[in-house]
C-alpha cells in the first residue's frame, strides 16, 4: 500500500484536513504544525473570533523535550529524544497518544495534539487535547529495550502527566503492554496505583471492556446515521473496507451482523473482491493463518488502489492517511466514505467528493470511538468501578449520535461539508470555554 | 443485571421466538395481545389504523440480551416495514415466589 502522505496540496488547504497519524517520509509532506495552524486559522475565519482568541487557540499550552538515555541489551547507552505537548487544557485534562516513531519531531507532535483537541471537543468529552512520542526505530528495538525506555520517558514526563492533567493512550508502535509499563512506572514514583493515568490498558489491569471494538463500532454508527439523514435503507448496502486491522476487522463484522454486504477487504499485501458478499470472520480466520487476506477461496483479487473504486454504496478507508487523493476521488464510486483511519482523504479530495455529492465522514468524527470509549476507562478507573461491556457499547452508542448529529445540523445550516463541519463544532466549543473561563490573571 | 425485553411483532411470529427461547435457555415469556399504530401504519382519513400486534414481555439477564434481540430481529426480518419494535428494561430485581430465589436465579 503506498503511503502518499500529505503532500504540497496540503498546505495551501482551507479548512480541511485531519492529522498524519503514520508518519510517512519527512520530506514529502509539508511541515504538519504548519498545516494545522492553517485549518485552524480558515475555520476561525468562519467563526469569526477574535485574534487574542485565536492566538490562545494557535499555541500549545505546554511542550515538553526530554533525553531519553537507555542502557541497550549490547550493554551501550543510547539516549532518545522524547516529547510530550499538551496543546489546550481548556475543556479538561490532555488527552492523546504516545508515538515511537524514526520520524517524531516536536512540530508533528504538537501538530497531532492540537488534532487531539478538535477530536475530543467534537465528541463532547471533557478534555483537551495532547501527544507525545520518542524519535526512535521501535522495530529494532528488543522487548526489554522497549520497556526501559518507556520507563525511563514516563519518569521524564512524570511531573506534567496524572489522571487530573493529562492522560496518555497508545499511538503508532504503542499498545496495551506499554501502557502498563507507564501506568506501573507512574504508580511506583507515586507509591500507590494509579490506572486513570493512562487508556487502552490491559483490562486485567484497569482496561475497559469494549476498547477493542471501539473504533469500528463508532464508525458504524457514523454510517448508520448517515444513511438515515440521506435515507438509504441499510439492509444489503455493499460495504469495501481498506484495512483489516481492529478498525476493518471489526467494522465488517458489525455492520455483516447488520445486514449489509460486506464485498471488499484489503492489507497491505493485498486485497479481495467477492461480489455477492463475504463472512467477515471467515476471512479473518484466513488472514491470521496466511498473514494476507488474498488468496482467500472464492475471492478476485484487488489492488488497494483498485478497491477505493469498486462499485459500492459504502467506502471505510481503515489503512492508512493519504490513500483517496486528487488523482483517484474522481473514480470514488461509493456514495458514502466513512473513515476509519487518520487522514485517508486528502483536501483536493475532499473537494472533488463533495462537488460529486459524495457524503464524506471525517475521521475526527468517524474514528472517535476509540478515544470515547478511552474516556470510559478514564472514568472507570477513576471510580475502580467497572461496567459491563454491554453499557460500554451503549454508551458509546449515545455519544456518537450526540456528536453526528451536532456536526450534521453545521452541515446542513452553513452548507459546508461534513470535514468542515466538524471543525467549526470543534474549535467553536473550546473558543466558548475559554471565553467562558476567562483569562488569568 | 436484569433487563426486560419488550417486543411488539406480528402474532406470526410467536411460535418461531418460542423456539428461539427454547434453544437459548430461557425460561419463559409473557404475551399480551395488544394494538397499536406507528410511523409505518397504513393510514386512513388522514388517521394511523391500528394494528394487531402481539407484545412479548421476556425477563433475562444482560448478558443474553444482546443474542436474543439479534435472534428476533432475525425472525422478524429486517427491511419489512412495520415489523415491530423491541424496548430494553431495566429490571430491580426479580422473585420467584416458588422458591423464594431472587435476582438472575429466579429468572434461570
Amino acid at each position: 500500500m503506498k503511503t502518499n502522505g500529505r503532500k504540497a496540496s496540503r498546505s495551501a488547504a482551507v479548512a480541511t484536513a485531519p492529522s498524519p497519524t503514520t508518519p510517512s517520509t519527512p520530506e514529502e509532506r509539508p511541515n504538519p504544525w504548519n498545516v494545522a495552524k492553517q485549518q485552524l486559522g480558515a475555520v476561525c475565519d468562519l467563526l469569526d473570533l477574535d485574534d487574542g482568541l485565536r492566538q490562545v487557540l494557535g499555541t500549545p499550552r505546554k511542550c515538553l523535550t526530554v533525553a531519553v538515555p537507555v542502557r541497550l541489551d549490547s550493554g551501550k547507552t543510547r539516549v532518545f529524544t522524547g516529547h510530550r505537548v499538551q496543546h489546550s487544557t481548556t475543556r479538561g485534562p490532555a488527552k492523546g497518544g504516545i508515538r515511537y516513531h524514526p520520524d517524531v519531531t516536536l512540530d508533528e507532535v504538537k501538530a497531532l495534539a492540537m488534532w487531539m483537541t478538535w477530536k475530543c471537543s467534537v465528541m463532547g468529552l471533557p478534555y483537551g487535547g495532547g501527544k507525545g512520542g520518542i524519535t526512535c526505530d521501535p522495530k529494532s528495538m528488543s522487548q526489554g529495550e522497549l520497556e526501559r525506555m518507556t520507563r525511563r520517558y514516563t519518569s521524564e514526563i512524570l511531573p506534567i502527566i496524572g489522571p487530573e492533567k493529562d492522560i496518555p493512550a497508545p499511538d503508532v508502535n504503542t499498545n496495551a503492554q506499554t501502557m502498563a509499563w507507564l501506568m506501573d512506572t507512574y504508580s511506583v514514583n507515586k507509591g500507590y496505583t494509579v490506572p486513570g493515568v493512562v487508556t487502552g490498558k490491559p483490562v486485567q489491569v484497569g482496561g475497559s471492556l469494549g476498547r477493542n471494538t471501539a473504533t469500528a463500532r463508532g464508525l458504524m454508527y457514523t454510517v448508520l446515521y448517515a444513511l438515515k439523514h440521506l435515507n438509504l435503507p441499510q439492509t444489503g448496502l455493499r460495504v469495501a473496507i481498506q484495512g483489516y486491522g481492529n478498525a476493518g476487522y471489526f467494522a465488517a463484522k458489525l455492520m455483516h451482523e447488520l445486514g449489509f454486504k460486506i464485498i471488499a477487504c484489503s492489507t497491505s499485501k493485498g486485497g479481495i473482491l467477492v461480489s455477492k458478499g463475504f463472512d467477515p470472520d471467515a476471512v479473518n480466520a484466513h488472514y491470521q493463518r496466511t498473514g494476507s487476506v488474498t488468496g482467500y477461496k472464492g475471492a478476485e483479487a484487488v489492488s488497494n488502489e483498485d478497491l477505493l473504486e469498486l462499485e459500492c454504496d459504502i467506502l471505510l478507508p481503515c489503512a492508512l492517511e493519504g490513500q483517496i487523493t486528487g488523482r483517484n476521488a474522481a473514480r470514488i464510486k461509493a456514495r458514502i466514505v466513512g473513515e476509519g483511519a487518520n487522514g485517508p482523504t486528502t483536501p483536493e479530495a475532499d473537494r472533488v467528493l463533495f462537488e460529486n455529492g459524495k457524503f464524506v465522514i471525517p475521521d475526527i468524527l468517524a474514528n472517535a470511538g476509540g478515544v470515547t470509549v478511552s474516556y470510559f476507562e478514564w472514568v472507570q478507573s477513576l471510580q475502580n468501578y467497572f461496567w459491563t461491556e454491554r453499557d460500554v457499547n451503549l454508551r458509546l452508542r449515545d455519544l456518537m449520535e450526540r456528536a453526528f448529529e451536532s456536526v450534521y445540523a453545521v452541515h446542513k445550516e452553513r452548507k459546508v461539508d461534513m470535514r468542515l463541519a466538524a471543525y467549526v463544532v470543534a474549535v467553536g466549543r473550546v473558543a466558548e470555554a475559554h471565553t467562558l473561563r476567562g483569562l488569568y490573571p | 443485571m436484569l433487563r426486560k425485553i419488550e417486543a411488539f411483532l406480528t402474532p406470526s411470529k410467536l411460535e418461531p421466538l418460542r423456539e428461539v427461547l427454547l434453544k437459548r435457555g430461557i425460561e419463559g415469556m409473557s404475551v399480551l395481545q395488544a394494538q397499536g399504530w406507528g410511523t409505518r401504519s397504513k393510514v386512513r382519513n388522514g388517521k394511523p389504523q391500528f394494528e394487531e400486534r402481539v407484545k412479548v414481555e421476556i425477563v433475562l439477564d444482560e448478558d443474553q440480551v444482546d443474542s436474543l434481540i439479534r435472534d428476533i430481529q432475525n425472525l422478524a426480518g429486517s427491511g419489512s416495514l412495520g415489523a415491530g419494535k423491541i424496548f430494553v428494561i431495566p429490571v430491580e430485581d426479580a422473585v420467584r415466589l416458588s422458591t423464594r430465589e431472587s435476582g438472575k436465579s429466579a429468572v434461570s
